[in-house]
């Protein structure tokens, strides 16, 4: 059974993440703000160690999730499996002109 | 000569080889303007009069005894306080590195040092090179020598405004989001960021790996040209160093211009653009179309896709590198500093590593669109006229005004780290307030020449970067 389907257990804290960020990108309506700034606030504890005040959390909230929405939102039209990061270098020296 | 510091670098630097001059004088000179310039300005964190006036006594005897060391012999210089030297402290412009000793010395500077430079200290910045106005809550604010009410921008704020007050004659400075290209066109001054690799980092303290550029801010742009060529080229110690072939920028800066093709954008790319800035790039349009310059309307992309991909960068590579600060020492930090950072580690390694892959999706169509058919592309360095620190002042007087302004600062300059390419900014006018404007040239990968070339020809029609700011005494 996916750890995704109805009655299944939570059973650490990264099943948590699956299912909220799984949530925040499928669910027709959009979340809550109050529910991305909690979400965010406990990643930043269980993953990092950080703890933000409700403020704090709810500004990255928003930030985190614009940057995010819009990177993978260019990987999704723009990007191939092949793709590597370091075909960056070898494009600027095959486009060298002075 | 009344005051030699007011010569340009690449005439300071003639006079020295011609023994016109010496490099002692020189350097008094500079001392003198720094002496005068500093109450107004903040613009040096740290002064080496004895050290520098000791290394001019040096140069001027190894002249008399016919050894010229290179292109900056005895020229007095001074860079932003994060290029190390082993053995020196080296700031960043923080609390944290306030007295901490490099383990190292930057290739830049060791290239300026065979080159015959005399290094007079180290210069303001935003801290940890993070911030775009010049703001610093440790070392105090640098000023802007035009009008010290106004910033300076940043980060290399300090850089901008020691040459535009004629401190010194050439400076260092970094950029990862337009450090280098605001400051210079706040300042009235020339600035740098070369391609990506073109110069090496090694010991330049790191903002963002993938987006870091380390370029010069002088008066013109033939002495621009001269510092880039000292400072650029491949370095065993930096592996995103190129070892692309570097050109004499100097010897091409004369090549004709005529037939150049410059591309400008649609008006739509520019909307919200300040009403003086456009006024001050038409102009530099109808002077570059004297001098024989065509231009061509030229469609950009998305800026704010290029924009997001290099915050995306940025966040991440900081948040890495600044952990164990950030969870030992919060407090050390500018609210503001640490406020820019704190994203990434909330950011999923699969985004960054995305971010850094669509680089070079975004670079390509780049290359292949927007500069198909054209040598440049004309745009504004900053897209308003010069805010005052009060107002821009997140820090002392955080609000969504301030975060407004200082959110809209790069927009034209934070793309082209993304994209990599060579961007110079030169001044072309003042706004309503008398304080220069600046124009941007973007280029190819390492057409750091082509820019020169154009930078030079209308420098030569024109003599905005002649304008000095006076000093009004109290």
């Amino acid at each position: 059974m996916s750890r995704l389907e109805a009655g299944a257990p939570i059973r650490t804290v990264i099943d948590k993440f699956h299912i909220a960020a799984t949530l925040w990108d499928s669910c027709p309506e959009e979340p809550r703000m109050e529910d991305k700034a909690r979400l965010i606030a406990d990643m930043a504890d269980a993953l990092q160690g950080i703890r933000l005040t409700p403020a704090r959390a709810a500004d990255l909230a928003a930030e985190v999730g614009r940057l995010n929405g819009a990177v993978r939102g260019a990987a999704a039209d723009m990007l191939r499996f092949d793709d590597d990061p370091a075909a960056y270098a070898a494009l600027l020296a095959r486009s060298a002109t002075s | 000569m009344s005051d030699w510091a007011t010569l340009d670098l690449t005439a300071a630097a003639a006079a020295i080889a011609d023994g016109r001059v010496s490099s002692v004088e020189l350097t008094q000179a500079c001392l003198a303007r720094i002496e005068a310039w500093q109450p107004r300005t903040n613009a040096f964190i740290r002064l080496d009069r004895d050290a520098a006036l000791a290394t001019a006594r040096d140069r001027d005897l190894e002249r008399g005894a016919g050894r010229m060391r290179g292109k900056l012999h005895g020229v007095p210089l001074a860079h932003k306080d994060m290029f190390y030297r082993q053995g020196r402290v080296s700031t960043g412009g923080s609390a944290i590195r306030r007295d901490w000793i490099a383990d190292r010395t930057a290739t830049v500077n060791t290239r300026l040092d065979a080159a015959g430079a005399i290094d007079l200290g180290t210069l303001n910045m935003a801290e940890f090179a993070a911030g775009p106005t010049g703001h610093n809550i440790h070392f105090g604010d640098c000023c802007n020598p035009w009008d010290p009410a106004r910033v300076t921008g940043g980060s290399s704020s300090g850089s901008a405004a020691a040459v535009a007050a004629r401190m010194i004659f050439g400076a260092l400075g970094s950029d990862t989001g337009g450090s280098i290209r605001m400051p210079a066109a706040i300042c009235g001054v020339v600035g740098m960021k070369p391609t990506y690799g073109r110069v090496s980092r090694f010991g330049a303290l790191p903002r963002s790996w993938s987006l870091d550029h380390v370029g010069p801010l002088t008066r013109s742009v033939a002495d621009n040209a001269r510092l880039l060529q000292v400072i650029a080229g491949a370095d065993d110690d930096d592996a995103a160093a190129s070892g692309q072939a570097v050109p004499d920028y100097e010897a091409m800066l004369d090549r004709p211009i005529a037939g150049l093709r410059l591309g400008v954008p649609q008006d739509a790319a520019l909307d919200g653009v300040d009403s003086d800035v456009t006024a001050a790039l038409a102009q530099a349009r109808r002077d570059l179309q004297q001098i024989g310059v065509t231009f061509v309307d030229v469609r950009l992309p998305e800026l704010g896709a290029l924009f997001d991909s290099a915050e995306t960068i940025i966040k991440c590579e900081a948040a890495a590198m600044h952990r164990p600060w950030l969870e030992a020492r919060p407090q050390d930090y500018a609210n503001q500093v640490r406020w820019r950072m704190e994203a990434g580690f909330l950011i999923p390694a699969t985004q960054y590593i995305d971010a850094l892959r669509l680089r070079t999706y975004h670079t390509q169509e780049f290359i292949a669109g927007t500069l198909d058919g054209i040598d440049a592309l004309l745009l504004p360095t900053m897209p308003f006229a010069t805010p005052t620190r009060a107002e821009t002042d997140v820090e002392r007087r955080p609000g969504a005004t301030a975060l407004a302004i200082l959110s809209r600062f790069s927009r034209f300059t934070r793309p082209f780290n993304l994209l990599g390419l060579p961007a110079l900014s030169l001044p072309c006018g003042r706004d309503a307030n008398g304080l220069p404007i600046g124009l941007q040239l973007v280029g190819r990968p390492f057409a750091e020449a082509t820019l020169y070339t154009i930078g030079h020809a209308y420098q030569q029609a024109t003599d905005h970067h002649r304008q000095a700011p006076v000093l009004q005494m109290p």
